[in-house]
């Protein structure tokens, strides 16, 4: 578990971009990875099931805190992906150089942003990205390389000298 | 040959001359594969403005394997650190102090107490055939041994052989209790006959 901590709470704050709600949420994927613990199959790779579940957490979070829209209608994951914070900015960002990152990062659109996440950040197989969000191999690729490319593009908006130094 | 393969061998001909097999087979593949083909045609730098769909995707390549390639690569060394995030000192504890609690109610002794129904039970039973056929044939030998056939009248049925057993015990035993009752009071009167008992006359009230 000490293990695993670091990377259920970071994905979790990734999505709540709250320290608390997403302390709440990672002990609660941690109670669900433990009580699930004799579904995993054998083979299977453990972080990227965990780390499935600890989304499927703050998606389940998000929705609750997104308390009943209008329509009476529960919002796609995207939108709410994208709805906690307008900036999309951690509360702790340590460093400029990650500073410079996170406001790259919430310059991007939410399907960008979780790409990065999932693939950049978390190092995710594409085919595990594609399990969990149940999006065609195919999609998971091309939208992985252009976000990629968004961030890049980003990042050298905001600091032209990013990467020749 | 792939499109990842087709792009690499792509930008390595701009400084570096490829081996003719090398060549042969990026054309084959660019005669099959419209994206590769306007990808080829952009790098070459004579393009005609393709589709926009494919040419973000182009573009992204092209910015991928020439002025954004620094960038990506240290975009890949910069990013990784960010997926670990401290929880906090206390987070462990707390998660193991939940977890015990869930196992803790999981595991506190519950008292199940069954509930006779046995309509139910018998409903389940009759519908299972085999279980039914033999239950029937079960309870039809039963009631042949203790009534008999209805047919054999002359034969003695079962519960009647008992009670005519029974009742042959009991008159027999019956008549041994009134004989051991007779002799002892035989013998009581000749004792009291021999002590003369017998003889005193009864006081006159008189």
């Amino acid at each position: 578990m000490r293990l695993f901590q670091g990377r259920v709470f970071g994905l979790a704050r990734f999505y709540l971009r709250d320290r608390e709600e997403a302390r709440d949420v990672a002990q609660e994927a941690f109670i669900r990875i433990y009580r699930n613990l004799g579904t995993l199959e054998v083979g299977s790779n453990f972080t990227a099931w965990a780390l499935r579940i600890t989304r499927n957490c703050a998606i389940d979070r998000l929705r609750h805190i997104e308390a009943r829209p209008p329509t009476g209608e529960l919002p796609d994951d995207d939108q709410l992906v994208e709805s906690p914070g307008t900036t999309g900015a951690f509360e702790d960002p340590v460093g400029e150089n990650q500073q410079l990152l996170q406001r790259a990062l919430a310059l991007l659109s939410a399907a960008h942003r979780e790409m990065i996440l999932l693939k950049d950040i978390q190092g995710l197989e594409q085919h595990e990205i594609a399990e969990m969000l149940s999006l065609p191999l195919g999609t998971v690729k091309t939208r992985a390389s252009r976000a990629r490319v968004e961030l890049a593009r980003r990042i050298l908006e905001l600091d032209p000298s990013y990467g020749t130094s | 040959m792939d499109c990842a393969r087709f792009e690499e061998l792509l930008f390595a001909g701009l400084d570096a001359e490829l081996e003719p097999v090398e060549r042969e087979r990026m054309a084959m593949h660019e005669h099959g594969c419209a994206r590769c083909r306007q990808l080829a045609t952009v790098v070459a730098g004579n393009a005609e403005p393709p589709p926009r769909d494919v040419a973000d995707e182009i573009a992204a390549v092209v910015f991928e394997q020439t002025s954004g390639a620094t960038v990506l690569a240290r975009l890949r060394r910069d990013l990784l650190p960010l997926a670990e995030a401290d929880p906090g000192p206390e987070f462990l504890g707390a998660v193991l102090a939940a977890t015990s609690d869930r196992d803790r109610r999981r595991a506190s002794p519950r008292v199940y107490l069954p509930r006779l129904d046995l309509s139910g039970l018998w409903q389940r039973l009759a519908q299972r055939p085999r279980l039914a056929l033999e239950g029937s044939f079960v309870v039809t030998m039963m009631a042949l041994m203790i009534f008999g056939l209805p047919s054999a009248s002359t034969a003695e049925s079962p519960v009647r052989a008992f009670d005519s057993w029974w009742r042959g015990r009991t008159d027999a035993a019956r008549q041994l209790i009134e004989n051991a009752s007779e002799s002892a009071q035989r013998g009581f009167d000749s004792l009291w006959n021999e002590s003369g008992a017998g003889d005193v006359e009864p006081d006159n009230p008189d």
